[in-house]
């Protein structure tokens, strides 16, 4: 098990300031990708072109962090050769800041949807689901920032489970708008916006999950991707270690 | 201690004498059992 306190233990003070940098760096990224996915959400439901165009000039913005991040990380491992739950720490770092661009992607995909539906016109279905999906998936990604800023194992489990919901959520969505599409064809050009939507929303959790299974293996040291959520949480809530 | 890590398969951590865990090289370098190895090794004291 390790916590916050064991960034700043170090012979060399140094290396906990960086640890820490990077650290805090990955969370300002993190805060930021989580208002553009809200912004996004917005922008599309309220049919609000000038936010979303908003949305999509900051996402160069969280390249650029992704970069400095990245960059910061392969530094770490050159001078410092990081072991253990340090060496977990910028791993997680590192792969974690993959998952948030993605995110930030996405929803700036969200937001040029927005100004498609803009230009074209309402879609007549969907914006309930956009809500409603959009508030979980939003919920996913503050919570495995959240996780991963106090080294929560049990609160990442609960995010990786939460996933399955939004996966059956947007699957009941896309099956409404599919009936509805085939009623009135006129539509499917609309909808279909919003499909994509959706889409990028179902991605958005998968990307949280991803983060959510990445703060398991920093915080127990075992890999949980890919094992399904009951031996997930066999991981988390099985072998505790001494401290 | 980079050198142990990359030469052998098995390490055993000790201190002041006593064996405080052995165990496969990759885990006691990526996920040890102990709080003692894990502050070592990530050099937090010694």
């Amino acid at each position: 098990m390790i916590n916050k306190e064991n960034l700043t233990q170090h012979i060399s003070q140094q290396f906990n300031v960086e640890l820490e940098e990077v650290r805090s760096h990955l969370l300002a990224m993190g805060g930021l990708v989580e208002k553009q996915v809200n912004d996004a959400v917005t922008a599309l439901i309220d049919a609000d072109s000038g936010l979303a165009q908003q949305v999509r000039e900051i996402d160069d913005q969280i390249n650029q962090m992704e970069r400095n991040i990245d960059e910061e990380c392969v530094r770490i491992l050159a001078r410092r050769q990081p072991a253990a739950s340090d060496l977990r720490l910028i791993i997680s770092i590192s792969k974690s800041v993959i998952d948030l661009e993605r995110i930030g992607d996405e929803a700036t995909k969200i937001a040029k949807r927005a100004i498609l539906l803009c230009e074209e016109g309402e879609a007549p279905r969907g914006y309930v689901e956009v809500r409603h999906i959009g508030d979980q998936v939003r919920k996913m990604v503050q919570e495995s920032l959240d996780a991963f800023a106090r080294f929560d194992a049990d609160l990442a489990l609960s995010v990786a489970q939460y996933d399955k919901t939004v996966d059956r959520e947007y699957k009941t969505a896309l099956r409404e708008l599919v009936t509805y599409m085939m009623e009135d064809p006129r539509s499917i050009a609309r909808v279909l916006n919003i499909i994509w939507a959706l889409r990028s929303l179902e991605r958005i959790g998968d990307h949280a999950r991803n983060i959510a299974e990445l703060v398991i293996y920093l915080v127990r040291g075992t890999d949980v991707k890919h094992l399904g959520l009951t031996r997930m949480q066999e991981e988390v809530q099985g072998t505790k270690k001494d401290s | 201690m980079q050198q142990a890590a990359r030469v052998s398969d098995y390490t055993a951590f000790m201190y002041m004498g006593k064996l405080i865990e052995f165990g496969d090289t990759d885990t006691l370098f990526t996920n040890p059992d102990k709080k003692q190895t894990e502050d070592y090794i990530t050099g937090r004291y010694g």
